[in-house]
């Protein structure tokens, strides 16, 4: 295994939750960003859509959050909320479908200090740095993307 | 020249009902009194296009700027694309009607920061300087920019009654 310059933690794909039924999207979303700066990640938004429709409203939102963990690495998470469709104000929250995917990644050298010497930057990686890389990065970064997957499926009261 | 990217075209968009005059106004203002922008030197484009049937297309972009020190220079910039804008009347729950305007919001807002013309005069010194000295004083101006554009970002959302 070759370490690049970003590594994704997640499946191919993410992870992908989707839900069809009563949603609290306020809480949700608003959980999420909590989420991201309780673990003092920087958190931006990308996109944030919403189209009003007869059927209900479309949401489109997307989350970007980094931290940095020390001056080598970085920790980079997408949070996609893909199409949040007919959503529906009921009593209690909103009605709607919903697909969620999250996706983090790992930014070696996000500085830019290597980027004139590719080749000690693939020493230190894939030699040096290999072993911390693989036990400890790669497991923090592992450990925090399963807990914001439970913690969104706990929000949408899913099964975790 | 030096520009660090913070927040990148940032997409908000709304599809529905919103009271265009004043969510440009209210942004201008928000811009003005964070020390961003004078009245005169806003505003870089301003294209209204009529479209059939009554409607019409918006572009606005709007470039605004405040001088932190000597050297640097924050940067808050912000485009509006309207699509099939066309007016109509909400009857408000008072019973009165009020002139909204329906269509295609979309904002993209983008912050960094520059150095000044000054900065760039320092040739060979730059780097020593950049290295010893500024490196964590542009920490703190990325820190304090972030919290001022994605505060900016978030009124843009309230405005447009988006969750923020």
């Amino acid at each position: 295994m070759v370490i690049k310059k970003k590594e994704s933690i997640h499946p191919s794909n993410g992870i992908i939750i989707r839900y069809d039924g009563i949603i609290d999207i306020d809480a949700l979303y608003k959980g999420v960003k909590s989420w991201f700066v309780s673990h003092k990640y920087d958190y931006y938004e990308s996109e944030n859509t919403e189209k009003n429709k007869p059927q209900g409203n479309t949401l489109i939102i997307k989350m970007l959050a980094q931290r940095e963990i020390d001056d080598y690495v970085r920790f980079d998470f997408e949070v996609d909320f893909d199409e949040i469709k007919k959503v529906k104000k009921l009593s209690k929250g909103y009605s709607g479908e919903a697909r969620i995917t999250i996706r983090c990644f790992m930014t070696f050298d996000y500085k830019g200090n290597w980027t004139l010497l590719p080749f000690l930057f693939y020493i230190y990686n894939n030699v040096i740095l290999k072993k911390k890389i693989l036990t400890y990065y790669w497991v923090k970064a592992y450990d925090e993307m399963m807990e914001l997957n439970s913690y969104i499926k706990s929000t949408l009261g899913l099964i975790e | 020249m030096i520009r660090i990217d913070l927040l990148h075209k940032q997409k908000i968009k709304w599809e529905g009902i919103t009271d265009f005059p004043e969510f440009y106004k209210y942004l201008k203002l928000w811009l003005q009194d964070n020390g961003y922008a004078k009245e005169r030197s806003l505003e870089k484009k301003y294209i209204e296009r009529a479209k059939p049937e009554g409607k019409k297309q918006v572009e606005i972009a709007w470039e605004s700027k405040k001088s932190k020190s000597e050297f640097f220079d924050y940067h808050i910039d912000m485009t509006i694309l309207i699509l099939n804008m066309s007016d109509i009347e909400v009857q408000q729950e008072d019973g009165s009607k009020r002139k909204m305007q329906k269509g295609t919001f979309e904002v993209r807002v983008s912050s960094y920061i520059t150095s000044t013309e000054k900065w760039n005069q320092l040739k060979g010194l730059q780097k020593l300087y950049l290295d010893f000295f500024i490196r964590k004083r542009i920490d703190l101006y990325l820190e304090e920019l972030y919290k001022k554009s994605t505060s900016f970002h978030s009124y843009v959302k309230s405005l447009l009654g988006l969750r923020d």
